[in-house]
């Protein structure tokens, strides 16, 4: 028997989960992997804990195992910055180490971006960015999909039942143009619609992810990422695998990036922007066959492409890319 | 009544209809009710001037400068308007009409909804400052609007134009536009365009003399036509039209990569003038595909037709 293949993913935060879950489903599926966070998000920012299902966060009682795990891995995985205490880590690694870097949401876009690569002390071997708007800046990096564990579920809404609309906006005050996932038009649009009793909505703010995931599946008809950015983020995916109709405004390259991905020529986005969501969302909640169309829409195309096999046959392919090198 | 069978009492007799204030009201809310997006309020009203053609103009109310309320009337009403200068302001401001524009031609069509007592008319008559572009019809308006908004262009019919002229609104300069135009017009620093492209050279040459700022406008890089005037309707910085061959392309690939192939199933390519000259260095060796990793790094607005 083979020995498996070890994989120590880093990072300087839990970046809401999306290291764990990607070193949970290597750890599912054969592989050896650890997910290493430095540090926990604070207690101001509300999200303490919520995002450490499936990593360990790094003191000094660990060093030694984490150095001995370094030492053995074959593939360093170093997730958006990591502190120089980290560094020392990265020294220990043997020669058989090979090194990924993964880019995922970035407080830094053009112009005032750079590469963080470039100031870290070693060589990698493949570079990754996260398919959403990440690629547009970080243009040689093989385009990786991010990952939702959640098991896809379908409940198509009823006649009788009002649509409830579920928007949880994680950020108002965008440093970025792509980190921007608020628009107050929208959300006047919606307490609007809320409060004359045409929608149900749920404004779900710091609640704990598997608890805001079990709002979209058993509560939601439909989710609303964000309309302002162009892009898309993980909201829209957790939409699609809880069978929702996902509101974003996804531009052709946003949309590019997940279709190479799934090998599709169509996204079940139900797009809108600022000028049309009013009328959009209006034209959901008066036709409920509209609504359970996108809704088997998007619990297909979960089901079809972003389920969790098909996810991980993506990143096996790039882990061996990375071995073969 | 219908709302056309009481524009008939207008033109029949007008002192009357302006009497008749339910007559009005009925007016009114029929008109306002296509016009749900003005709300202002007429509270603040201290005059209404009426010109000697009878084109009434009533000034800015509060912030709301866009709304002007506007009536234009046919000469043949002048005097009346004239008379009825100072109820018409109480009237205005209790019925709270924004707008009504009655014409002798048009009594005879006057299907409301088919009429369009909207921004059209609102912009036609407020935004009289500069350009005025004299068309046949009126469906390049939004079009050429959003294209050359920093030049407040405005479009206007050859005899709402000489209305205006009359009630002491001078443009600098008209651009005709497939229209039999009267001598003493014509005299007025203007140009005559035999088709759209012309206007937009006009409107460019015009914008040159008045030291605005860069036209912007989308020039073809590869295209096997110099001007496709439907294609200036697009609000995007780049324009791509793709062959049918292209697919999405699926695998473990990078943003460049991507790119690549866009590129070469790229079939046709325009770009603002702006554009075009602040990557002349890609583009004027058709080096799209450098071009496209420029122009997303660079957060473009890009519109990708054909698929």
């Amino acid at each position: 028997m083979s020995a498996k293949i070890r994989i120590l993913h880093m990072s300087s935060t839990p970046i809401v989960g999306a290291m764990g879950k990607l070193s949970y489903l290597l750890s599912q599926n054969g592989y050896d992997s650890v997910s290493l966070v430095f540090k926990d998000y604070g207690a101001d920012s509300g999200l303490s804990t919520y995002f450490l299902d499936n990593s360990v966060v790094y003191d000094e009682n660990i060093k030694e195992c984490i150095l001995d795990y370094a030492k053995s891995s074959d593939i360093i995985w170093v997730h958006n910055l990591i502190p120089d205490e980290f560094y020392d880590i990265l020294g220990h690694c043997t020669y058989k180490s090979k090194f990924v870097y993964h880019c995922h949401s970035f407080n830094k876009e053009p112009p005032l971006f750079y590469d963080p690569t470039h100031i870290m002390p070693v060589k990698f071997c493949k570079k990754l960015a996260v398919a959403q708007f990440q690629p547009r800046f970080f243009q040689d990096y093989t385009i990786v999909p991010n990952i939702i564990t959640y098991k896809p579920y379908l409940k198509l809404k009823e006649d009788k039942e009002l649509l409830t609309v579920i928007y949880s906006p994680s950020n108002k005050k965008p440093f970025t143009k792509y980190g921007n996932k608020y628009s107050s038009s929208m959300g006047d649009e919606l307490k609007f619609l809320a409060s004359s009793n045409k929608i149900r909505l749920i404004y779900a703010n710091q609640v704990r992810p598997n608890n805001l995931f079990a709002l979209r599946r058993l509560s939601a008809h439909v989710t609303i990422d964000e309309i302002v950015s162009g892009g898309y983020h993980q909201v829209s995916l957790e939409g699609l695998c809880a069978g929702n109709v996902v509101i974003n405004n996804a531009d052709f390259f946003a949309q590019m990036n997940i279709k190479q991905i799934a090998g599709v020529d169509e996204m079940p986005f139900y797009i809108c922007d600022e000028s049309n969501f009013f009328d959009r969302l209006n034209a959901l909640r008066e036709d409920n066959e509209l609504v359970r169309r996108y809704q088997r829409l998007s619990y297909d195309f979960f089901t079809n492409y972003l389920s969790q096999d098909k996810l991980f046959a993506y990143y096996d392919r790039i882990c061996k890319q990375v071995l073969e090198e | 009544m219908s709302f056309k069978r009481k524009f008939h009492k207008l033109k029949k007799d007008p002192k009357a209809f302006f009497q008749d204030t339910k007559l009005i009201k009925f007016c009114s809310t029929e008109l306002n009710k296509r016009n749900t997006n003005i709300k202002e309020s007429f509270d603040n009203l201290k005059e209404v001037s009426v010109s000697e053609s009878g084109f009434v103009h009533l000034p800015d109310v509060g912030n709301y400068s866009e709304h002007r309320v506007i009536f234009l009337f046919d000469e043949k009403y002048k005097d009346f308007m004239l008379e009825l200068k100072g109820n018409l302001l109480n009237l205005i401001k209790k019925e709270r009409i924004h707008y009504l524009y009655v014409k002798e031609d048009r009594l005879t069509d006057m299907d409301i909804s088919r009429m369009k007592f909207n921004n059209e008319t609102k912009k036609r008559l407020v935004n009289y400052s500069h350009l005025f572009v004299v068309l046949d019809n009126d469906r390049f308006s939004a079009m050429i609007n959003h294209i050359y908004h920093n030049i407040n262009v405005t479009y206007i019919r050859i005899q709402d134009l000489e209305l205006s002229i009359n009630s002491n609104f001078t443009p600098n300069t008209f651009i005709f536009y497939q229209q039999e135009v009267k001598q003493d017009l014509v005299c007025r620093n203007a140009f005559y365009a035999r088709d759209v492209c012309e206007v937009s050279l006009y409107i460019k040459y015009l914008h040159d003399v008045y030291r605005k700022r860069a036209m912007d406008y989308l020039v073809p890089v590869i295209s096997s036509v110099s001007f496709r005037p439907e294609l200036l309707s697009s609000s995007s910085d780049v324009l791509v039209i793709l062959n049918e061959n292209y697919k999405f392309k699926a695998g473990c690939l990078t943003h460049r990569e991507q790119m690549r192939y866009l590129a070469k199933n790229t079939e046709e390519l325009f770009v603002k003038e702006s554009v075009f000259i602040k990557y002349n260095q890609t583009l004027s060796i058709k080096d799209i595909f450098n071009f496209y990793c420029l122009a997303t790094y660079d957060n473009l607005k890009m519109e990708i037709q054909g698929l």
